[in-house]
């Protein structure tokens, strides 16, 4: 599992003031351009790797001078070696500071949740102001993550001899120029493939045999950040690179490397029965074993020295730690699935959220659980994204690829899709307003998929004395003034994956808005038409797990895919028993449809009751820019809904 | 690690375990947390604390089994003497020295020259419910203190505490003062005791309760905290700020120009201030004091070339002369987003003064205090008079000459810059270099006033905590028919709500337009607008805009309040206290054809310092709507018991609860309901 690669290396001192000064006289639109970012990587035939980089960027804006007056270079002592071999400003008069390498500091990496032993150097930058060409330059020797003993071996990618690498052509940050090249030696071949883009490419070889891959693009707009978005790497440019020709090698490498570390000791298989006892078919014990993995190791990265990083820590050591990463989660879940029979289980690698491109290059961020049925096909299991789920496969992890360390070598797959038919969340809403406006309301949820994770996890990862709150909020959010009834949820309520979950909000308003009716005017008739925003046109419509295909304001204009945690459907059923007859004007009920998805909105009255009933099927996790112009009508339909507001006519009351 | 037996430490832990307590939480508990800080003859402090922590739930377990223990390694050694995890079963499991893990906080990284400070992770083995984590270390200074020490204890956390404990053992004739913070209720402080040559203060809390803010949040003010310094006065902490705020002296070969004919406006409490309000802390260095007041000069060098090439790229460039003054707000945005904010406390211990200005301004890493400096140097640049008005933490003072409780650096609770300019005098947050019209502290503030070349005075909640807070009126006559509606309109923002810095520092003072926008919403065209008067704390907005599909579009609830958003966060904790009253007025008349608007029925409530009133009329409609906050009255320190000191209470007032029925929430719902339009309806 590849983290993420260290900043851009860069090579040439190139003459980049023409450029600036060209570009200096338009209008920033960025805090910065970067004028030149080169890369130079040597590959040996051990696979190790020396990356030589040296980038320009012109400072725009103060925002761009704060952004890049301290220049960060990340890197793996145990595995690497860093050298900033240069740091010098070039002012607008014509002067140059030279940033001294005595200067820098080098300090542990700030870490949350993995504690493996990174570092970084900070070097600051002074002076600068707008209009500085800022210029540096490093050479870095290694491998991102791998622990070996040998000293001369501590730069050598753990797959020894192999060699690969991703390369994005492009950042937040409009790019003038940006070149990679890799230099290959005699007799290794290097894969390549480009996604997202044209780059130029030259091929040729050196005098020594080798092999030189030259790619280059130029005036590449910037990919800022965009909400719902994927991320960058999947939008602009890329270039993958490997010199493993498939995925069945990387898959067998991942088998091999892996397999010690599933070792059931007599304690796990004692554990394993404590865990499956009294369970009767493999659903039942599958869920049992991922459940307890996913609750009872928490996520906390220990380095274990030698391995780390690609390889699995030992199930005996991840047990009495009770605490690991996403490996070593499915490292004790593997092994405590063997010791429970399911002994054809292996490690799967993805990448959460990214596409992996069809290069046998390492682009995985994740690791699970997969486990080859007797018909052959494999059931995936996840204990990371498992906590307070009752699925053994989070549905939020459709639809993206996943390649499996097997004995035989697997191909690059990809996870089933979850259909809007998976993911349910249902609200029914009942509200009754007496006639001096006091409204008593009662929410009940239900949800199943991941509206139900997401449901379950806001109070099973809160403390308990702010479980109150987390109701009173979801309430708040179509009601600011109603007042939130004690909260009667129990931790077993919580933790109970064997049953789906359910939350009973209760909540009163002693004058509901807007209506008002506890104050009668001192003199004539009400007015005779009161404007009611319902709950169901805005619970959970704005939040950012439940709704994320609404988090855009608009799609007009959009370039980028819509990228969500999974395709779902949203039902609510309002009833509002209304404290007089009532009719509803200029109510026009709402259908839209689209192939990605629709959105139903009715409403109605009947005698004193007003129903109100909405559908927002989103179907599909991600939608593809030349899908938008379909989904946008159910993007508007559904973001209008919020801001909707039904004119209810009493004057037949009267 | 330190793997002496502890058998009897846990069997402590253990019986202790099965003791009733009323406090308990299903996620878990500190079953006891102990600080010893001893100071020694040779400036050498020790710290040494022992936590001992039981966690129960699935967040418990997950969320905090990793502490952290931060300190300055270039300063101090961390030494743990103890982590280890106490199973249900009686089983005793050391962290392995893998599980001892270095990081640094993420503000210090972005930030070299903070980037000493260091965090150890200590993550506990083989944690499941039940469990109980013991965590004891020791941090050292490496060398001795030269300076004064100050510690602020947190006394709560995520769970709920059954027992803190707080020692602290001073040189016999050092000077030491201390003070309780927060809710404090169960703290309880010894007699001192004299022990050789040392003096031994301790203190006792009990069954604490859990943060009142969840996880994630910003630390709640009421958290229970325990200050200790051994600072003598105020006047020697702060010397080295009053230093750095003295104007550099102008070079003898290029004299500043003389001053201009008109001073710039006097502050609002310069040296008139209401009797009673001010009084000298403590006196001031004789240099400053014997100076007088003086006016830096716009042509005051630039000081180093560091300083010089910041302000130079803090300036925006050069705009029309009617732009001039608006530079200044521009100016200040600049200087935001060129730095590098580093929060502060760095650590329990750790509360830097100013390092020279020149480096700030060379490195761009300033915490709030370095800030607010770079901010006086710029403000000098525009032939401004700033003055640094520090909020002090702890009781009102009992007399205008002297600030109750011990001198300490984290007693500075905020730093503002007061900047007079000629649109009207702001206030700079330097901790987030925001700039704001009033300041926004309690009423019954303590305030510490720096201004170069004058006594250091010190204030409580007058001249600068009162006054019209924030004031939005909106009024219109909405004419037409269902074809198109004209909306004459009039906007007055007054006080904090005053758009003018946010307008000025997006270069649009007079965006009178893009306001007017703004406040009518989406589906009017704004025909015309002006703004024709407009200061730092008044804001008039007049215009006519058209609404072409009435019958499909609306007007809003509440024009303009969303420039009272930022004092009505609905979260938690209630409407953000403003020295001042905060209101909204509406006023609204229909003159239509074939059309009559949806309008609230009438309303009127009062509740604690909120009051809403709604009134309509059907013939001809009009809409007449108010809401006001009172500040919040200010609250009496509270005073504990403990023979050391009789000056202890509260830092801030409690946090004003989110009543649910309050008025202030329901104008916050009547403001989401918009003015619609319906057609007349037919007999």
């Amino acid at each position: 599992m590849n983290l993420r690669r260290l900043t851009p290396i860069a090579l040439l001192l190139t003459c980049t003031t023409l450029a600036a000064q060209t570009l200096a006289e338009t209008p920033p639109s960025s805090d910065a351009l970067v004028l030149r970012c080169v890369v130079h990587t040597q590959v040996e035939e051990s696979g190790r790797s020396t990356r030589e980089e040296r980038t320009t960027v012109k400072l725009l804006t103060p925002a761009g001078v704060r952004r890049f007056s301290v220049l960060q270079f990340d890197y793996d002592p145990e595995t690497s070696r860093l050298d900033v071999t240069g740091i010098q400003v070039r002012h607008a008069d014509g002067t140059t500071t030279i940033v001294p390498p005595a200067s820098m500091v080098d300090v542990p990496a700030p870490k949350h949740g993995i504690y493996w032993p990174f570092r970084k150097r900070l070097a600051a930058v002074p002076d600068l102001v707008p209009g500085d060409v800022i210029e540096w330059s490093s050479r870095f020797v290694g491998y991102r993550i791998a622990y070996l003993d040998d000293d001369d071996d501590r730069f050598v990618p753990p797959q020894r001899g192999e060699y690969f690498d991703v390369v994005v052509f492009g950042s937040d940050l409009p790019i003038v120029e940006q070149i990679h090249q890799v230099d290959m030696p005699p007799g290794k071949p290097l894969y390549y493939g480009t996604f997202g883009g044209p780059l130029e490419i030259t091929v040729k070889s050196d005098d020594a045999g080798g092999t030189r891959y030259f790619f280059r693009s130029a005036d590449i707009p910037p990919y800022p950040d965009t909400v719902a978005a994927p991320p960058r790497s999947d939008v602009a440019p890329k270039l993958v690179m490997a010199t493993l020709p498939s995925w069945r090698e990387k898959s067998r490498w991942v088998y091999l490397v892996n397999e010690p570390s599933f070792a059931v000791t007599p304690e796990i298989l004692a554990l394993a029965g404590r865990i499956t006892r009294g369970c009767s078919s493999d659903a039942e014990r599958l869920a049992a074993l991922n459940r307890w993995v996913a609750h009872n190791i928490r996520y906390s990265g220990l380095s274990m020295g030698p391995g780390e990083g690609y390889t699995i820590h030992p199930a005996s050591m991840t047990l009495a730690d009770r605490a690991g990463v996403c490996k070593d989660k499915a490292g004790m879940l593997i092994a405590l699935m063997r010791a429970a029979g399911y002994t054809e289980t292996f490690t799967a690698i993805t990448s959460a959220g990214s596409r992996v491109d069809s290069i046998a290059a390492d682009q995985f961020n994740h690791a699970v659980v997969a486990w080859r049925q007797p018909g052959g096909s494999y059931l995936l299991l996840d204990p990371t994204w498992a906590p307070l789920s009752r699925d053994l496969w989070s549905k939020a992890e459709a639809s993206q690829h996943y390649l499996i360390g097997s004995p035989e070598g697997e191909t690059l797959a990809v996870t089933p899709s979850s259909l809007p038919s998976d993911n349910v969340l249902n609200v029914d809403i009942h509200e009754e307003i007496d006639s001096d406006g006091a409204l008593d309301g009662t929410l009940k949820i239900t949800a199943r998929g991941a509206p139900e994770d997401s449901l379950r996890r806001m109070f099973g990862l809160r403390p308990g004395p702010f479980w109150q709150e987390t109701a009173a909020t979801l309430v708040s959010s179509f009601s600011a003034s109603a007042v939130t009834a004690p909260l009667e949820l129990t931790e077993e309520q919580v933790l109970d994956l064997d049953h789906p979950f359910e939350l009973d909000i209760e909540y009163s308003d002693k004058a509901a808005l807007p209506l008002g009716l506890d104050q009668k005017p001192p003199a004539g008739p009400p007015p005779p038409r009161v404007a009611l925003r319902p709950a169901a046109f805005t619970l959970f419509l704005s939040d950012p797990k439940m709704a994320d295909h609404l988090l855009p304001e608009t799609l007009a204009g959009r370039t980028v895919p819509l990228a969500t945690r999974s395709a779902r459907t949203l039902r609510f059923h309002q009833e509002t028993d209304l404290p007089g007859k009532a009719r509803l004007v200029g109510w026009t009920d709402v259908k839209v449809e689209s192939p990605l998805g629709s959105v139903t909105a009715s409403a109605r009255i009947d005698g004193k009751t007003l129903s109100v009933d909405v559908e927002l099927v989103l179907g599909s996790r991600f939608v593809p820019v030349a899908s938008l112009p379909d989904f946008a009508p159910v993007h508007a339909a559904a973001t209008s809904l919020r801001s909707t507001w039904l004119v209810l006519d009493f004057q037949e009351d009267k | 690690m330190n793997r002496t037996p502890i058998l009897v430490a846990f069997a402590t832990l253990v019986l202790s375990l099965l003791a009733p307590w009323t406090g308990y939480s299903s996620d878990g508990s500190v079953i006891s947390r102990q600080l010893t800080i001893t100071i020694g003859h040779d400036g050498i402090v020790r710290q040494r604390v022992r936590v001992e922590t039981r966690l129960d739930s699935l967040f418990a377990t997950q969320a905090l089994a990793d502490p952290r223990i931060r300190f300055e390694r270039a300063t101090q050694e961390l030494g743990i003497l103890k982590a280890a995890t106490l199973l249900p079963n009686g089983t005793v499991l050391d962290a392995p020295s893998r599980a001892l893990n270095t990081s640094v906080p993420d503000a210090a990284a972005q930030c070299p020259a903070f980037s000493s400070l260091t965090e150890v992770v200590v993550s506990f083995v083989a944690v499941e419910p039940g469990v109980v984590t013991l965590l004891e270390y020791e941090i050292v200074d490496k060398t001795p203190r030269t300076g004064h020490f100050e510690y602020l204890a947190e006394l709560a956390s995520e769970l709920p505490t059954r027992s803190a404990t707080l020692t602290v053992r001073v040189p016999g004739r050092s000077h030491f003062d201390w003070l309780a913070l927060g809710d404090t209720r169960s703290l309880v402080a010894a007699e001192p005791l004299l022990e050789r040559a040392d003096s031994v203060y301790s203190w006792t809390a009990a069954d604490l309760p859990p943060l009142s803010a969840p996880p994630g949040s910003p630390l709640p003010d009421d958290r229970p905290r325990l200050l200790v310094s051994t600072a003598e006065s105020w006047e020697a902490l702060l010397a080295p700020l009053i230093e750095a705020l003295a104007p550099p002296p102008a070079p003898s070969a290029d004299p500043p120009p003389a001053p201009s004919a008109e001073p710039p406006p006097a502050p609002s409490a310069g040296a008139s201030a209401p009797p009673g309000t001010e009084g000298q802390v403590d006196p001031p260095p004789a240099d400053l004091a014997s100076k007088g007041p003086e006016r830096p000069s716009s042509a005051a060098p630039l000081d180093s070339p560091s300083m010089g090439r910041l302000l130079a790229a803090a300036l925006p460039p050069e705009s029309a002369p009617d732009g001039e003054s608006l530079r200044v707000f521009q100016a200040f945005s600049r200087l935001r987003s060129l730095l590098l904010l580093m929060p502060v406390p760095l650590a329990a211990d750790r509360f830097p003064l100013p390092r020279p200005i020149e480096l700030v301004a060379a490195s761009r890493q300033a915490t709030p205090l370095e800030a607010a400096l770079l901010a006086v140097r710029l403000a000098r640049h525009f032939e401004s008079s700033p003055r640094l008005v520090l909020t002090i933490a702890g009781p009102p003072p009992a007399s205008p000459v002297s600030l109750p409780g011990p001198p300490a650096l984290s007693r500075i609770d905020r730093v503002w810059v007061e900047i007079p300019s000629p649109s009207g005098t702001f206030f700079l947050d330097s901790a987030r270099m925001e700039m704001t019209p009033v300041l926004h502290e309690a009423p019954e503030a303590t305030l510490l006033i720096l201004e170069p070349g004058r006594r250091n005075r010190m204030e409580t909640a007058r001249s600068l905590l009162s006054g019209p807070a924030a004031e939005v009126r909106f009024s219109a006559q909405v004419e037409g028919t269902a074809g198109e509606l004209t909306v004459r309109f009039s906007l007055t923002a007054t006080g904090a709500a005053s758009p003018f810095i946010a307008m000025a520092e997006a270069n649009r003072p007079d965006g009178a337009l893009g306001l007017a926008s703004r406040v009518l919403g989406p589906g009017f065209t704004v025909r015309e607008a002006a703004a024709p008067a407009a200061t730092v704390s008044s804001y008039e907005l007049t215009g006519t805009a058209a609404l072409a599909t009435p019958g499909s579009a609306s007007l809003p609830g509440t024009p303009g309040t969303h420039l009272l958003q930022p004092f009505l966060d609905p979260a938690r904790p209630g409407p953000r206290p403003l020295p001042g009253s905060l209101t909204y007025q509406q006023s609204l008349a229909f003159s239509l054809v074939g059309l009559v608007p949806v309008l609230p029925l009438p309303r009127e409530e009062s509740a604690g310092r909120c009051t809403l009133r709604t009134a309509v009329s059907a013939t001809p409609p009009t809409l007449e709507r108010s809401f006001t906050l009172a500040p919040p009255a200010p609250l009496p320190g509270r005073p504990i018991a403990g023979p050391a000191s009789t000056t202890h209470a509260s830092l801030r007032p409690p946090v004003e609860p989110a009543r649910p029925d309050s008025p202030w929430l329901r104008f916050l719902d009547d403001g989401r309901v918009p003015i619609l339009f319906v057609p007349v309806p037919t007999p």
